[in-house]
């Protein structure tokens, strides 16, 4: 069991989400930052989808009643473990008793802890992702015990650092074209501010005002993670992770795959800027990002 | 019926119909049907005059795909046929039921008869789990959605907005028109699929008095 002493902002559950469900109108959800979760599952050489649980901004503490393994990446959210503080990217054992506590973010917005063995977790249309707006599973909150069964013995802690920069590489959406000239370079060249009303469904920007050549509303098509929209006030909204199916906004860009994790790092007040892609630079980039993963995997099976 | 694509991203592809009616529509969810096999593919998401195709891996060849998808529209049937038919019972008793009368100038009563009298057709789903747009509604009783949305509307409410009409498949915020409750089950995440009505989907609303 691990015990939810404090509950913080937002902690939840999140794995690899339901996707292939759009059509019945349900997000795909899942980790806003998927790579962080996919490295704190392979600390633990677990699949590196499974869920772990995905703590926003801090505040959160946790009492473990068992020994075992547990893996922590993403934010540097300040955590202390047993009253010493740790940084993100390691994997080390947990005794009973032992508190780690989250207090607010040094770098990043989201952590990551992974648990080696099972955590038992109700699950959703095959995923154990929270989302709160289709009301699958619930947050975290103060008071909550976790069935955690621990599982497996490693050779020591290990540490693996990952990257990130905040600049976000955009493939033109559908409706680009729709955009006048001076909307294109401002939506490049600007230093982006996230909103406060910002969440895992969608992160409102605020900036120079976008402007569209034709002002006719859009029939409503499908939207996804890393969509670019732009309503009528013409400040960008980045979709989340647990983006509606569905939306009628035009689409200005596309974060590509392989940048789409950087987003679950920038919480609000925080800035962002915008990198013009091609499809090739997208493609290699995915490449590279599989490439880590494989190289991380094979490093952490010796280890 | 010429169909376009462009590419969405490195993870999706969107076909958009250049003029789209329910005859198009309907072979749109016919190709969607045909599409959902492609192990290419994750997913294939209808919306009004489109289909959004949600890549598997961004490695994937989208003008190849693209093409794959506008080689079987090609192929398409004359007139695709329509989905299954569901009777779904509704207590007309919604607290916006007498501001869509006044609005459309109908007395109450005929607000019912046109809205139970039509058939509709599932166009999409989105929103929400579950939750149907309909076409097919009696042009009169188009009306604004409300200027202060509802913090919360209660699963199974039947409202309007604009030319639309809908079924809330869960309690949520919302700002259309309640002009009815329905208790059909709308979206049980134990039955495959989990949405009761599919897009391409017939409706016909029977009144209720219980």
């Amino acid at each position: 069991m691990i015990e939810v002493l404090k509950a913080g902002i937002l902690a939840c559950i999140q794995d690899g989400g339901r996707p292939g469900y759009r059509s019945q109108g349900v997000p795909a959800s899942g980790a806003m930052d998927m790579l962080a979760l996919q490295v704190a599952n392979l600390l633990l050489k677990k699949p590196p989808l499974s869920p772990a649980l995905e703590i926003t901004f801090g505040q959160t503490q946790l009492r473990f009643q068992q020994s075992g393994w547990v893996a922590l990446t993403g934010a540097d959210l300040g955590a202390s473990f047993n009253g010493e503080p740790i940084t993100p990217g390691w994997r080390f054992k947990v005794e009973p008793g032992q508190i780690l506590h989250f207090r607010q973010p040094k770098r990043g917005f989201r952590a990551y802890l992974a648990l080696a063995g099972e955590l038992v977790v109700p699950h959703v249309l095959g995923s154990a992702s929270t989302d709160l707006g289709s009301g699958f599973n619930a947050p975290l909150a103060t008071g909550d015990e976790l069935d955690w069964r621990p599982a497996g013995d490693f050779a020591g802690p290990l540490l693996v650092r990952t990257p990130g920069t905040g600049r976000l590489r955009v493939l033109p959406g559908s409706e680009y074209d729709s955009f006048d000239k001076l909307a294109h370079g401002l939506f490049w060249h600007s230093d982006w501010t996230i909103g406060s009303l910002s969440n895992r469904m969608g992160y409102r920007l605020s900036g120079p005002k976008l402007n569209r050549l034709v002002g006719d509303e859009l029939p409503s098509h499908g939207v996804l993670p890393g969509t670019v929209q732009v309503p009528g006030n013409g400040q960008p909204i980045i979709l989340g992770m647990d983006a509606q199916a569905t939306g009628g906004y035009p689409k200005l860009g596309m974060v590509i795959a392989a940048d789409l994790w950087q987003l679950g790092q920038l919480g609000p007040g925080r800035h962002i800027g915008f990198i013009p892609a091609t499809a090739a630079e997208a493609r290699l980039a995915w490449q590279q990002q599989l490439d880590y993963l494989a190289h991380l995997e094979a490093f952490i099976a010796e280890h | 019926m010429i169909l376009t694509w462009s590419a969405l991203g490195d993870r999706a592809l969107v076909l958009t119909l250049e003029e789209a009616d329910p005859a198009a529509q309907r072979q749109l969810h016919w190709l969607a049907r045909q599409l959902a096999q492609s192990p290419a593919l994750s997913e294939a998401v209808p919306g009004m005059g489109n289909l959004t195709l949600v890549l598997n891996s961004p490695l994937a060849d989208i003008p190849a795909l693209a093409q794959q998808a506008l080689a079987l529209w090609d192929k398409r049937p004359e007139a695709a046929p329509a989905g299954q038919l569901h009777k779904i019972k509704v207590r007309y008793q919604g607290p916006d039921l007498h501001q869509v009368a006044e609005y459309s100038g109908l007395t109450e009563q005929a607000v019912v008869e046109r809205h139970a009298k039509a058939t509709y057709e599932v166009a999409f789903i989105g929103f929400m789990p579950g939750f149907a747009y309909l076409t097919g509604m009696d042009k009169r009783l188009a009306m604004p959605r409300r200027a202060e949305p509802r913090v919360q509307v209660p699963a199974g409410a039947v409202a309007i907005a604009g030319q639309q009409t809908g079924l809330y498949p869960r309690q949520s915020p919302g700002g259309w028109q309640i002009i009815g409750y329905a208790d059909t089950p709308l979206f049980d995440i134990n039955q495959s699929p989990p949405a009761l009505l599919q897009p391409g989907d017939q409706i016909q609303f029977e009144v209720s008095r219980d």
